[in-house]
């Protein structure tokens, strides 16, 4: 109980101390005005080309999408910010387990990436006036949660790269743009070419995207176990990379002295 | 002057490359959105993939080297503090902020060639151009309403904090509201208006229609009027932003602090 | 030896640089060059000497955050290289400036997210925490984000960081920096009564006054070797019989200053410049006979305020040292 608490606790704080957009001003901007605008670009695009097929699914699939805000951007900050405060290098002397650290710390983001997400459907179902099934709910969530998990692992292992290199935004924004053409938010998958089919397979949100489609276009649910498992196990994936990259730059400061964690 | 102005212009396009951010604005971001849009419309009509891909996504590119990327070049000066030293330089202002935006337009149109570039080779996606002589001259009509138009924004956000924060997401709504990659008739009728407000909507139609085969003056006259007119409008809002800022930064020094 | 607590044998450390991607310049610098020293049980121990001369280095090595490139370290008996998982709970540092703190939290929030990550028990947080602010007199704002302290603020509440895990060794590198006298004050202050409580302290500094006041053991330090180790008043004692002459006059230059020195039983010459008055200071064993000589030397010059006292710690720092006065 007591591990739990202070899991949670350490995930608000680190949130808060890094992230920084809990004022409610500046977060409805950031992470409400934002998403949304995106959202409503792509909606309008693709009702008009498709003429309005599938479009629950594209909607969906482009809520999950905004999550990249969090997983992409926020988790980046619990290593840029970290770093650039002064306190990476205390927080790395502590005691504590540093996998136990690093994945509280996400925590924060793929809840708010979620949120963010959840947030984007809504109000792309209030504009376009459409619902979901009921039963469709909580699959989805289970769904995006994964997902977001696993695009937050990925995010992760770019926040990394911040020890090493200093061009983050241009990183950062790479790994959003990538995310939104691999993943196929806004065309059926078949549509891009193989090699980049086949690429998109070990990327994070392709398969939450085909699952959301899936469900709320088809009402089929036969893939969610398989694809989610896949999903899963992928986004375990990047946070083990992740945390190799990690010990790797503490070994770096440690032993040879190269790498300045302050 | 002139010197002045290309001085300004060379040693600005060597300093925005500079930054990883704008690298990727010019190299990478046309790239991605090519591909997007390409993908988007795959079965449609060579006619609306010209229309919607290759002008639409060269367009954004275009929109976000020159508008956005000039509109946070003052931004960034003055969350550095180095405007107000800018704006007692012996060169006028206004020939900096210019030549600034130049070299951001010369930056967007070769990115807005890379999209070309790119979907014709990759994609293998015809662009003919039955009037290259129209053509050349309404691209050099629509630059010069870019520059207007990011003229302005960039004195507007000098001018008010909100419109500071307002930039930060302005991308995707003017390609919603100008119609970048479908027809802004699509929108809802209150839309329209503000989309017919703003120049980049004329200047991609204008763009849209020289280049139909067999294009006649009577085709190209409403968007021609509607891109001369609202360039006008923003020179004249354009002059009377830097009047203004000109003022505040005279009378009460305060471009850096609020 | 048999209560020290912290024991260093011949440590040394290289940095190894290597700069530029096609042409790669290897280079490599020897920040410590063979440290040895021991710290007992209950001592504030001082590690004093100029920028660069691996201070920082040694304080990295003990905190287990850097590891030495060859010798021994041996930390309540934990080696901090291997053993680091069981050491870290019973030390914790505390470094310079104003960073290493979470601005956009409350003081409270960072003490307990420390706390947290020092796996402090949750019932026992609050109490200590409370207990820490109190200390560090920062009680009225611990509810207040760190970004609206002042920096003298950030400082003591750096100090309360160091110490939400109650540890047994205190490190501090360079505390004091960048303070202004009254919060330089408070700290030492603090210093002193945690020592009191029985808390062992290493720490650094380029201050004489503040390693005079605070420590009982110095080491000096100087391009990373030890150059003496002895409490304030046995170093000082080593230059017993030691006067420094001072005093100051306009306009001197270099070949004055060299035809001092030459003088008859003058050891040592410092000069500082200030505007255009130079401060002149002179080892000497015999002050009586060289005050005559001085103005001798300097014919024409206005001497002014010539004082002879006993060396500060500073003079002797300088002595050992032989560098610039700082
Ligand atoms: N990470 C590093 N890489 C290379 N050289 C370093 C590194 N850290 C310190 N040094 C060098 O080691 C020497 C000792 O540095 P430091 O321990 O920081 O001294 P101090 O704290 O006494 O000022 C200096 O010459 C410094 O330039
Ligand atoms: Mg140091």
């Amino acid at each position: 109980m007591e591990g739990i608490l202070r899991f949670a606790r350490h995930s608000f704080l680190s949130y808060k101390a890094l992230f920084g957009w809990l004022d409610p001003k500046v977060y409805i901007l950031v992470m409400v005005m934002n998403p949304i605008s995106q959202i409503l670009f792509f909606a309008v695009l693709v009702n008009y080309v498709y003429d309005g097929d599938d479009l629950v699914g594209y909607i969906g699939a482009n809520a999950l999408i905004l999550c990249v805000l969090n997983s992409v951007f926020g988790i980046m900050s619990i290593i840029t910010s970290d770093r650039r405060m002064g306190t990476l290098q205390l927080v790395m002397a502590t005691p504590v387990n540093k996998i136990g650290l690093f994945l509280s710390r996400s925590l924060a983001h793929v809840l708010n990436g979620l949120f963010t997400s959840v947030l984007g459907l809504i109000f792309g179902m209030v504009i376009f006036q459409i619902t979901i099934p009921l039963e469709a709910i909580l699959p989805l969530m289970t769904v995006w949660m994964v997902s977001i998990f696993a695009a937050c692992g990925l995010g992760l292992i770019i926040g990394c790269f911040s020890l090493w290199t200093p061009s983050m935004h241009l990183l950062a924004n790479l790994l959003a743009s990538s995310l939104l053409l691999l993943s196929g938010a806004n065309y059926p998958q078949n549509i891009m070419p193989d090699w980049l089919l086949s690429f998109a397979d070990f990327v994070p949100l392709t398969k939450g995207v085909e699952l959301t489609k899936q469900l709320l276009n088809e009402g089929n649910y036969s893939n969610v176990i398989p694809l989610l498992s896949a999903e899963f196990i992928l986004g375990i994936c990047y946070f083990v990379i992740s945390f190799l990259f990690l010990k790797y730059a503490e070994h770096l400061s440690r032993v040879k002295g190269t790498m300045d964690l302050d | 002057m002139m010197r002045a102005l290309f001085q300004t212009i060379r040693v600005h396009m060597g300093l925005s490359m500079a930054r990883p951010m704008f690298q990727f604005i010019i190299w990478l971001s046309p790239l991605f959105l090519a591909t997007i849009a390409i993908f988007i419309y795959s079965s449609a009509s060579p006619e609306e993939i010209f229309h919607y891909v290759i002008l639409g996504s060269g367009f954004m590119a275009l929109w976000s080297s020159i508008v956005f990327s000039s509109a946070s070049d003052i931004n960034r000066e003055r969350f550095y503090g180095t405007l107000e030293i800018i704006f007692v330089a012996p060169v006028p202002f206004v020939v900096i902020l210019i030549g600034k935006i130049i070299g951001n337009t010369v930056w967007g149109f070769l990115s807005m060639v890379i999209s070309f570039v790119y979907l014709m080779i990759i994609f293998q996606v015809e662009i003919t151009i039955p009037n290259p002589f129209a053509f050349v001259s309404a691209i050099i009509l629509v630059l010069f309403a870019l520059i207007v138009f990011s003229f302005f924004l960039s004195l507007a956000f000098t001018l008010s904090r909100q419109a500071e924060a307002l930039m930060n997401f302005i991308e995707y709504p003017i390609y919603l509201i100008c119609g970048f990659m479908f027809p802004v008739t699509i929108l809802p009728l209150w839309v329209q208006p503000l989309s017919y407000a703003l120049p980049p909507t004329w200047a991609i139609e204008l763009l849209r229609v020289v280049t139909v085969e067999n294009s006649t003056f009577e085709s190209i006259k409403i968007p021609l009027t509607g891109l001369l007119i609202t360039t006008m409008i923003y020179v004249a809002l354009g002059y009377s932003c830097y009047r203004a800022v000109e003022r505040k930064a005279r009378i009460s020094g305060k471009l850096g602090v609020y | 030896m048999k209560d020290s607590i912290i024991s260093v044998t011949d440590v040394k450390r290289t940095y190894k640089t290597e700069t530029g991607y096609i042409k790669k310049k290897r280079r490599q610098v020897d920040a410590l060059k063979g440290i040895t020293f021991s710290v007992e049980k209950g001592e504030i121990f001082g590690l004093l000497g100029p920028n660069g001369a691996g201070k920082t280095t040694m304080i990295k090595i003990l905190t287990t955050m850097l590891t030495p490139t060859s010798g021994k370290v041996s930390i309540l008996g934990f080696n901090p290289v291997t053993e680091m998982n069981s050491l870290r709970p019973h030390i914790n540092f505390i470094l310079g400036g104003e960073r290493n703190l979470y601005w956009r939290l409350s003081a409270y929030d960072n003490l307990a997210y420390f706390a947290d990550l020092y796996k402090l028990p949750r019932h026992e947080q609050k109490q200590t925490i409370d207990d820490l602010l109190e200390l560090v007199g920062l009680t009225d704002v611990a509810h207040q984000r760190v970004e609206t302290f002042s920096k003298g603020m950030k400082q003591r509440l750096q100090i309360a960081r160091g110490l939400v895990n109650n540890p047994e060794i205190l490190f501090l590198d360079e505390p004091s920096i960048g303070l202004d006298p009254v919060s330089a004050r408070k700290l030492r202050e603090i210093i002193q009564h945690l020592n009191g409580k029985g808390t062992t302290i290493l720490l650094t500094t380029h201050y004489m006054f503040e390693a005079d006041e605070l420590c009982d053991r110095i080491a000096f330090i100087d391009k990373g070797e030890i150059v003496d180790i002895d409490s304030p008043e046995n170093i000082k004692q080593k230059t017993d019989n030691v006067s420094i002459i001072a005093f100051t006059v306009i306009g001197v230059n270099m070949e004055k200053l060299n035809e001092l020195s030459r003088l008859p039983n003058v050891q040592h010459v410092q000069s500082s410049k200030q505007d255009y008055l130079t401060t002149i200071k002179l080892h000497t064993r015999s002050p009586q006979s060289i005050v005559p000589l001085i103005y001798d030397t300097m014919p024409g010059f206005v001497i002014q305020d010539l004082t002879i006292t006993k060396p500060s710690l500073e003079d002797v720092y300088v002595q050992l040292i032989g560098g610039k006065v700082l």
